[in-house]
């Protein structure tokens, strides 16, 4: 029976077929998360919403903080994505590997469990937060840890040890918010879970408003926006240095990028204007310079944008590490990995761990990955992982049948499943 | 006040008991404990009890004022989440809270401006669906919106929910904080006197009166 896995992020879903063995033959198709209507009243899904040659477009998500409420949206996406992917097979001739939001509402996982078994009718069903299928990736985790250069420290006593798979602190950082989530022994731990309330999402409302404000106004435009920030955006190693640099006259400075807008006849998306692009003369130039680093910065420092009330994502992640056991913290402190399509920024990770490393006491040793090896990306880290789940047999020890669901109902379901 | 039955799993001698205040001790657990306190709860063992007068005392004392049980996993969640209640101090005053979660909502938003028109598709984009069975044509159909369903929900989940950010410590705030100009994004070491938005130079001071500065008059 054909198992079907789901990666249902806020921002992208991430699908495809369990693999068995092969890895990187095929990798999960990624179908944006949203519908889209544009000015004339046209309703618009995935790849119309690429190639939609209009500016202006309305975008609504189904998601609403990181919750997973509209039902009525996420059939049709669904329905759209399950057509892509499985084509003639039926949904109820498939298994069902799906993940959620960590501390989902209950009432919403009731809801999606009754979606999954009673309208699409699945016929094997298992669902959990993303993070917690990150420790069955074993060979991908030691290998990203493996490739990391860590300084090897003469004292450090944690680094001698053979690679902890037993624990994980997990950071996913996504569109809607970064979740900071431990997973002991392969349960996650749910008294240490952090929620970071900084996504993609606002890096895309602060580069925005930056922009609108120096340059053109983008206000409208959220798709490009978020483009312009995949395209262009990077973490500062030293970020009050890099601003000064930035701002020297006189200075040729090989950081500023040029950013082709879209002209909407040949393009609809812009692209960065390189050496080797020939760039035609009509085409409205952007020039960016410290936006590049201080959008990015937000992350660490949301003062910046104004927001005073959060404190930064380092902040974040030594709570998480402090609400967990007192012996355990050393080894989560060393075995941070990093997922989620935020986390794509350049120069994220050392950043991280030389904040990190700061701030906790100094005979720990403090290891970030970021999900990132050949063929896989840190936004499909997470799928790649639930795949590892499924032919590993976890899946076969843990799923539930939909006979089983219409004889105990969705409660027991969700007691299976929910977090409490 | 919740009343919770112990789960199936859980030692039942151990007890916790509603005359602890959780908000000055973190956890306090009985286990058997020697002197008969009024206020043990849990029918179950009342037959351990040693004496049949301490039972029917406790008996009394229970039907009278309500004995609550809580669950262990639940007070261990509650003393995560005082935890983090206590270290939510307020550093900032009422004012600049709600300007910067008003400046968190309005950055954080994708559409910038709110299309009112916007009618989820009736037909879907392949298939048309309007449910199967019950349930989902009721959350086929529902329309709710997170605050709906966040209005549903009981006191314990939402202290769950919505506590799991951090917050800045008194003594941390501001000594990191990154100070840059509001128009060109240089680092910055001067402040508007009259809102208080920071800015490098003359040339950005000027440009900052004449359109962001929101209380100057000249």
């Amino acid at each position: 029976m054909p198992t079907i896995i789901i990666d249902n992020g806020s921002y992208e879903i991430k699908i495809g077929h369990a693999l068995t063995g092969k890895k990187g033959t095929s990798s999960p198709r990624k179908i944006l998360n949203c519908v889209a209507k544009s000015k004339s009243g046209e309703y618009l899904i995935d790849g119309q919403i690429l190639s939609h040659s209009e500016a202006n477009l309305f975008v609504k998500r189904p998601f609403e903080q990181g919750q997973l409420t509209s039902w009525e949206l996420e059939r049709s996406i669904w329905d759209y994505a399950l057509g892509e992917v499985c084509g003639e097979v039926e949904a109820s001739e498939c298994d069902l590997v799906l993940s959620e939001t960590a501390y989902t509402l209950p009432q919403l996982s009731i809801n999606t469990d009754q979606i999954v078994f009673e309208e699409f009718g699945f016929e094997h069903y298992y669902r959990a937060p993303l993070a917690s299928y990150i420790p069955w990736n074993q060979s991908m985790n030691q290998k990203i840890f493996g490739n990391q250069q860590s300084t090897p420290d003469e004292d450090s006593h944690t680094l001698d040890v053979a690679p902890y798979d037993n624990f994980q602190l997990v950071v996913d950082s996504g569109f809607n918010c970064t979740w900071i989530v431990p997973v002991l022994y392969g349960v996650t731990y749910w008294p240490g879970v952090k929620k970071f309330a900084i996504g993609g999402r606002l890096l895309n409302g602060y580069l925005r408003e930056l922009i609108s404000y120096r340059h053109y106004n983008l206000m409208e435009e959220t798709l490009l926006v978020n483009h312009i920030k995949e395209e262009t955006c990077f973490v500062a190693s030293n970020f009050p240095k890099m601003v000064q640099q930035y701002h020297d006259r006189g200075r040729k400075n090989r950081e500023v990028v040029q950013y082709a807008l879209p002209d909407f006849k040949t393009s609809n998306r812009g692209y960065v204007v390189t050496d080797n692009t020939q760039t035609e003369d009509e085409r409205q130039i952007l020039t960016l310079r410290d936006e590049r680093i201080a959008v990015p910065e937000v992350l660490f420092h949301p003062e910046l944008a104004n927001i005073l009330n959060k404190p930064g994502i380092i902040k974040h992640i030594l709570d998480a590490i402090h609400l967990c056991p007192p012996l355990l913290q050393p080894l989560l402190a060393a075995n941070i990995i990093l997922i989620g399509g935020n986390v794509k920024m350049d120069g994220l990770r050392s950043r991280l761990e030389s904040e990190l490393k700061k701030e906790l006491p100094q005979e720990w040793s403090v290891r970030v990955a970021v999900g990132k090896t050949k063929g896989v990306d840190t936004d499909t880290y997470g799928w790649w992982s639930m795949n590892e789940f499924v032919s590993q047999d976890g899946f076969e020890q843990v799923k539930v049948s939909k006979k089983e669901y219409f004889e105990h109902g969705s409660n027991w379901c969700q007691q299976r499943f929910g977090f409490q | 006040m919740l009343v919770q039955e112990i789960p199936k799993g859980y030692n039942p001698n151990v007890y916790f008991s509603s005359s602890i205040n959780l908000s000055k001790k973190p956890l306090a657990v009985f286990e058997k404990p020697a002197t008969p306190t009024p206020l043990i709860a849990g029918a179950e063992s009342d037959a351990q009890l040693d004496t049949p007068a301490e039972l029917t005392s406790l008996q009394r004392g229970k039907r009278n004022t309500g004995v609550v049980n809580y669950n262990i996993s639940q007070l261990s969640q509650q003393s995560t989440t005082t935890y983090v209640q206590q270290t939510s101090q307020a550093t900032l005053t009422l004012l600049e809270e709600r300007k910067s979660s008003k400046r968190f909502q309005e950055l954080d938003r994708e559409n910038y401006a709110q299309d009112k028109t916007f009618e989820i598709p009736k037909n879907g984009f392949t298939k048309n669906r309007t449910g199967v069975t019950h349930n989902t044509k009721r959350i086929l159909a529902s329309r709710k919106n997170l605050g709906n369903y966040i209005d549903e929900l009981d006191d314990q989940t939402i202290g769950l929910v919505f506590n799991l950010e951090s917050y800045e410590d008194k003594n941390t705030t501001n000594k990191n904080a990154i100070k840059l100009c509001s128009i060109c994004g240089n680092n910055a070491s001067m402040k508007c006197v009259r809102c208080g938005v920071r800015f490098c130079c003359l040339k950005c001071n000027n440009l900052h009166n004449d359109t962001k500065c929101t209380s100057y008059s000249g």
